[in-house]
């Protein structure tokens, strides 16, 4: 028996319809420091603002493209900085009432179902278009109690202190050159704060779409759980598909302050033409719990390793996460744990699956700095490799300087065994199903920790992507 | 007094060459020096490659002194490779520079360009052995060491061979070592740094093993200030295999790096790889390996373990258990790695029955490494290593 891959071309009728581009405003191609100015004078920021993105461009200028080195992908080559809009403007400004959203765009979120996703379970919404967010509402059970979520445009005007005081603090403009690049020309996403001792306990989301062509988005995020407090944030992602590359260069940085636990749930759908470059930190203080649940089944290539710095002692930080690359995609994701304090604990576990001449790739670091005693690490990497076409590297780093440290990393690579195959078709399951059965109990540990919603869509996704797996 | 060349930096085509040897290894060594001069240094982010600058350093025009550690098996060409080039031409020409490519890198190009030193070792076809070689390596009056070995087995063949460097000098090492199996045959092959304790050694080591051939490698990392390694099983013949292990100790002021590079290129073939290290004081060492599965191989079975025991705060580990793999017909792979302090339990235990706690961490470390130390083949230098070891924890 063999198992061989067909050309895949996925479905993509749910997220693949275009809306006509009515904008408001629409940046040229290319970047430079009169766009930079022109975005922020649009927005009519502050002017530390537009310093710190001017700063930023020129570090972005000064970096190379990483093509090599540890962190480097040769991938990056074929991205071309000129060729791409850096700011465009859908609507005036974000509306809190779905009506007043414009039709196009209500249209698009509505076959996406997000005003259905936020009467059902959620607390509070956020939905970009393009560089903007449209629409934005937060229960008033959880305004009351002083949760904010904003889009981080009008944080950037409502709360001007504490946007200043942890904006870039991070993830400063140098980290890497997307980091700065975001910096430079973000628009959007979201800003939130949890007072001390509340509890969001359903779920906030966010929702980003590209729409146009050689669109680039920029998405800024910030997110600070103060002390005992708690919530969980998912955001979701899509595009339809063109000929053309866009880019989606997202900064989130997330504070999780003492006893503080917080979850950040991304579901990474975009279509196999879109540059996912993407810097996601958090720093957790004492007895704080982070975790990252991050799923990437879309784009062509994306390049992203949620982060936990371990700060406060008794911290603790998750990566979970799943990565399915197809034909022409390349999934190059992971986790960073930096643990910087005594007792602290993180764990990683990453799924991934490749098919049809798709590739997938952990990059990984655990670093253990002196005097942080008695951490606990574990890292679990497994990858199918579900042809002959595919591939599947493993890179993770390790550095460890301190004794008492208890560290384990295992991974595994492999093939859908034959033996299980054979069961499951002997019992009259064709050999399809059966492979989509084995992969979807293989990616299992990470969709029970999805909402039921979310899971039941990803599991379509990943069915829909095995569709015609088989020769 | 031995004659010096000029500084590496500025070496010409006309220094490199070597009295009365053959054109082709004159054009050999001549193509070698420009490919060092084309080359950038090389990408070694986790080594301090100030300590490996060669740019001001004179190389003697002569050879250093190196001995047999034992007699040399019978039935087993074994000479200085210089020698070799004279009395084996043929032998020498077809496997020369086949493992260890000049291009790799610098060290390996000058290498290429200007060794004096090395061991020329040949059994011929189906000639097997079980009396162990030991070739050992020291410095010379020069600060500088190149050196390279060839080790060729037949069809068939077999022998068990340590290749030690040992002793104060230098400070400089750059050594090569290419180790050829043919078809079927078996290479037990212990590789010994116990360099003294201001040595800066550079290493290339790479195996190419052909079909159903079986290579057994230990490592000895235990001597020096600086080490950077880059060792290679290469598995181009189906069937191949290799059983991988190595001992590494780094205490303080030592900088200990081991990149072993393990290819999966025939059918079938099957690896285990064992890689101990206890860092102790501000020893740091540092495991950067790689494995990888080429889009052709099938039916591959590998499987990589790795381990740190740190016995003090200031000491570092780093590990980077990389897999590359290419292609799904792969039966097993996977990797596991960890890094802690002695298990307080097993410490405990001991303890509670009476051994002190010195004592019990030297026990614990001791059969932490006793996999490893137990391949050695000479029975007086497995001792030797030990009580080193020993000595050091």
């Amino acid at each position: 028996m063999t198992l061989e891959a067909n050309e895949l071309e996925f479905d993509y009728s749910k997220y693949g319809f275009r809306q006509e581009e009515n904008y408001v405003f629409k940046s040229g191609k290319g970047l430079s420091e009169a766009v930079v100015r022109e975005l922020s004078m649009m927005k009519g920021e502050p002017e530390w603002m537009l310093k710190r993105r001017l700063q930023a461009l020129a570090i972005f200028y000064k970096k190379p493209t990483p093509l090599d080195g540890a962190w480097g992908n040769p991938d990056l080559a074929s991205l071309n900085y000129d060729d791409i809009h850096y700011f465009v403007r859908a609507g005036d400004k974000p509306a809190s009432d779905w009506d007043a959203v414009p039709e196009e765009i209500k249209n698009t979120f509505e076959r996406l179902g997000i005003p259905e996703a936020e009467r059902k379970f959620l607390a509070g919404v956020g939905a970009q278009y393009e560089s903007e967010v449209v629409y934005h509402s937060l229960r008033e059970e959880w305004s009351k109690r002083g949760v904010i979520f904003l889009d981080t445009d009008s944080a950037l005007r409502e709360q001007p202190e504490m946007f200043k005081q942890y904006f870039g603090t991070i993830i400063p403009s140098a980290d890497n050159k997307y980091a700065a690049l975001n910096t430079a020309v973000w628009s959007g996403g979201s800003f939130v704060y949890v007072p001390k001792g509340v509890h969001v306990d359903i779920p906030l989301q966010a929702y980003f779409r590209i729409n146009a062509e050689n669109m680039g988005q920029f998405e800024r995020t910030l997110i600070i759980i103060d002390e005992g407090a708690s919530a969980h944030y998912i955001e979701g992602c899509t595009a339809p598909q063109y000929s053309t590359n866009s880019l989606h260069s997202a900064v989130v940085e997330i504070v999780v302050k003492k006893g503080g636990k917080f979850r950040y749930t991304t579901i990474q759908n975009w279509a196999n033409n879109i540059f996912n470059l993407v810097t996601k930190r958090a720093v957790a203080f004492e007895d704080a719990s982070m975790e990252w649940v991050d799923g990437n089944i879309g784009s062509k290539l994306t390049m992203k390793y949620p982060s936990v710095y371990l700060m406060g002692r008794g911290a603790r930080g998750e990566v979970l996460s799943v990565a399915y690359a197809g034909k022409g995609q390349h999934q190059d994701a992971g986790a960073k744990m930096v643990h910087n304090a005594p007792d602290t604990t993180s764990v990683i576990t990453n799924k991934s699956v490749s098919k049809g001449g798709g590739k997938t790739t952990y990059r990984g670091l655990v670093k253990v700095h002196p005097g942080a005693t008695g951490s606990k690490i574990n890292v679990n990497c497994d990858a199918l490799i579900l042809d002959n076409l595919s591939k599947s590297d493993t890179i993770p780093y390790i550095e460890v300087e301190e004794a008492n440290v208890t560290l384990a990393h295992e991974a595994t690579v492999g093939r859908i065994g034959e033996e299980q195959l054979f069961y499951l078709m002997s019992r009259g399951i064709s050999q399809a199903e059966a492979m989509s059965m084995i992969v979807l109990g293989f990616m299992e540990p990470f969709t029970r920790e999805l909402p039921m919603e979310y899971a039941v869509e990803l599991n379509r996704l990943i069915q829909l992507e095995m569709e015609g797996s088989v020769g | 007094m031995a004659t010096k060349l000029p500084a590496i930096a500025s070496l010409s085509a006309a220094d490199v060459l070597v009295a009365n040897e053959p054109t082709w290894l004159q054009t050999w060594r001549q193509a070698a020096l420009a490919t060092f001069k084309t080359l950038d240094v090389p990408y070694w982010r986790r080594t301090d490659l100030q300590a490996f600058d060669y740019a001001a350093m004179q190389l003697s025009a002569e050879a250093s002194p190196f001995t047999i550690g034992a007699n040399a098996p019978t039935g087993v060409v074994v000479m200085p490779l210089a020698q070799a080039v004279r009395e084996h031409p043929a032998i020498v020409q077809a496997h020369l520079g086949s493992a260890v490519v000049a291009s790799v890198s610098t060290y390996a190009a000058i290498n290429a360009a200007t060794w004096r030193d090395g061991w020329f070792v040949y059994v011929p076809k189906n000639v097997e052995t079980d009396v162990p070689l030991h070739l050992i390596q020291g410095f010379g009056e020069g600060n500088t060491l190149m050196t390279r070995n060839l080790v060729v087995l037949e069809r068939g063949a077999h022998l068990t061979l340590v290749e030690q460097f040992s002793g104060d000098g230098g400070p400089n090492s750059n050594a090569v070592s290419e180790l050829i199996l043919g078809d079927g045959a078996t290479l037990k092959y212990t590789g010994m740094q116990t360099w003294g304790a201001n040595v800066r050694h550079v290493g290339h080591v790479v195996a190419k093993v052909g079909n159903d051939a079986t290579i057994e490698w230990v490592a000895i990392n235990t001597g020096a200030a600086h080490q950077h390694i880059e060792a290679e099983t290469n598995l181009v013949g189906n069937g191949s295999r290799v059983d991988w292990m190595a001992a590494t100790v780094a205490s303080d002021g030592q900088r200990l790096l081991t990149a072993p590079w393990l290819r999966h290129v025939g059918r079938s073939t099957e690896a285990h790889m064992d890689f101990k290290t206890v860092v102790k004081g501000s020893g740091y060492a540092t495991f950067d390996g790689m494995i990888k599965i080429e889009g052709g191989s099938t039916d591959t079975i590998t499987r990589l373990e790795e381990h740190a025991l740190h016995l003090s705060p200031q000491a570092r580990s780093d590990s980077v258990p990389g897999l590359k793999i290419d292609t799904n017909n792969v039966q097993k792979a996977g990797h596991a790695s960890t890094s802690g302090e002695v298990d307080e339990e097993q410490l405990f235990y001991m303890q509670a029955r009476g051994i002190p706690k010195s004592e019990a961490v030297h026990m614990i470390v001791m059969g932490f490494f006793e996999p490893v130390l137990d391949r050695i083949p000479l029975e007086s230098l497995r001792e030797q290593v030990t009580a080193a070891i020993a000595a050091r924890i």
